[in-house]
């Protein structure tokens, strides 16, 4: 008698069991999922299973959705909602984002600790505005959108201005030049940004630093950086990768991990970046070579004028090859070299 | 009677308690094993399993208690270490390797688990098993969960209900 009870309810299980699974249980199967996949399938499947996507506040705290894209058709409002279901409880956003998205999320999520922004196309003020309005922030990654406005590339000074309480954060191509500067004698430029007290991690990725110094100066502003990995599409050269090395690492003896731009240099497999970097290395370097003889005085101008020579001869042999806008991009650095002469 | 230590005894040999399924089988195991599950744990802390009575467990059919059971002894050793922060590389390949087996099962037996996991609170199992599940819905359509996981097929009024929410959320279309 008991085996055929035991059959019956087993048969009753397997026909019905999975769709009125007891909450506590769904919602651990849930978690695994996480947002995308509850909300691309899972929630449809049953009226039941649906219920507990719109109502258990706890799926939603940690909303990542690294694979929804602007072009995922209602990305907005599938990262709308999911953020609003976690009912003000939502401590990590990752996801695209826009002006609208984001005055969204500071409305719905205002105790968020770590926000992630990709495929980012929002306006500077905005950005700043939403951020500065997030208390517990500490954790903060941003990667414009592909072919964004300048203004998206220069967000480390907005950034660091609004949210001086940030532990970690990651920004990626942005550039760091003389606007990010205050002068303070003839020939030292400081940066601008305030003290990040508590930040000890900070990665610059693909970002075009003009003036290699600023990163020594960047350990004024964070005392208790251990992290720092800068890239960059232009490598500094090798001599002033290593004088910046041992400048930051006499300077931050608790610096742990420090990358500079072309260190460890091995993955040129990607073609477009390979012919970037052949296309700029000359002018890269003469660039650094100019910043550098006007602040540190580690080259000499004998130098400098050899690599002007190099750098004129390069240009006209392949002045057909070089795109307008690098030329234009070139003509600027110069001309802010030439400046401090 | 002094409450033995779970686990070891004090003689050598590993104290033993006794678990009844709802078909009233019988398993015999050592008290560190069963001890994974916290609603047992107090029970068997409080000296009961032991000797003649047995716990039962009117919620577990025996295929499922042995099931479960074989995943408590295969993970007693480690979880007695406190999560075992001294265990060798090799263990943990060896435990990784037995978990990936263990789920390798029919979505009806992995129901019958999780419920019990839940019933007697042995938080591993339960994980395991809601990973699993999770794994075998994740990519899928709502049509294709229902089908993997055996739903009766929905009411008319039902999929109406569903295509209506699909439409009105553009992101479930992609």
């Amino acid at each position: 008698m008991a085996s055929s009870r035991c059959c019956r309810c087993r048969c009753e299980q397997t026909s019905t069991g999975w769709a009125t699974l007891p909450r506590d249980i769904l919602v651990i199967v849930f978690l695994k999922l996480g947002p995308r996949e509850i909300m691309r399938g899972a929630e449809f499947a049953c009226k039941h299973w649906r219920r507990a996507a719109l109502y258990e506040p706890e799926l939603w705290r940690n909303v990542e959705m690294p694979k929804v894209g602007k072009w995922c058709r209602g990305w907005r409002a599938m990262v709308r909602a999911a953020v609003e279901r976690g009912a003000g409880q939502c401590v990590s956003f990752s996801g695209p984002c826009d002006n609208l998205s984001l005055l969204h999320l500071v409305e719905c999520a205002p105790s968020l600790r770590s926000l992630d922004l990709f495929d980012f196309v929002a306006s500077k003020h905005v950005l700043t505005e939403v951020i500065m309005r997030f208390d517990l922030l500490e954790d903060l990654e941003i990667s414009p959108e592909y072919d964004c406005s300048y203004q998206s590339t220069k967000l480390f000074l907005p950034v660091c201005q609004a949210c001086p309480q940030l532990k970690r954060l990651v920004l990626a191509d942005q550039e760091l030049n003389y606007d990010d500067t205050v002068q303070i004698h003839d020939n030292e430029r400081k940066l601008k940004v305030p003290v990040m007290p508590r930040l000890r991690y900070l990665e610059l990725s693909y970002c075009e630093i003009i003036i290699p110094t600023v990163l020594v100066d960047i350990l004024d502003i964070c005392p208790r950086l251990n992290f720092l990995h800068v890239s960059s599409y232009l490598s500094f050269p090798h001599e002033i990768r290593h004088g910046l090395d041992e400048k930051i690492r006499i300077k931050c003896p608790e610096m742990t991990d420090l990358t500079l731009p072309g260190d460890g240099l091995t993955d040129d497999s990607d073609e477009g970046a390979e012919d970037y970097n052949r296309h700029c290395s000359v002018k890269d370097y003469c660039d650094t070579a100019v910043y550098l003889s006007k602040n540190c005085g580690w080259i000499d101008e004998n130098e400098i004028n050899s690599y002007r020579r190099a750098l004129r001869s390069y240009f006209s042999i392949r002045e057909q090859n070089f795109s307008h806008q690098l030329q234009l991009k070139f003509e600027k650095h110069l001309h802010y070299g030439l400046m401090y002469q | 009677m002094a409450a033995p230590e779970s686990g070891d005894g004090n003689n050598g040999a590993a104290r033993m308690v006794t678990l009844i399924s709802s078909d009233n089988t019988r398993f015999e195991v050592e008290a560190a094993a069963a001890s994974l599950s916290q609603t047992l744990q107090l029970t068997i802390l409080d000296g009961g399993g032991g000797g003649g009575d047995g716990i039962p467990l009117p919620n577990v059919d025996s295929a499922t208690l042995s099931k479960v059971l074989e995943y408590c002894i295969k993970h007693a050793p480690a979880a007695a270490n406190g999560g075992a922060p001294n265990a060798t590389a090799v263990d943990r390949a060896e435990l990784e390797r037995f978990d990936n087996e263990f789920v390798n099962i029919d979505q009806s037996v992995l129901y019958s688990l999780i419920m019990a996991a839940h019933n007697l609170e042995i938080e591993g199992l339960q994980s395991l098993v809601a990973k699993k599940v999770a794994d075998m819905i994740k990519g899928k359509s709502p049509m294709e969960i229902r089908r993997t996981l055996g739903f009766p097929d929905p009411t008319p009024e039902e999929q109406a209900e569903m295509n209506a929410h699909m439409l009105e959320y553009g992101w479930a279309y992609e």
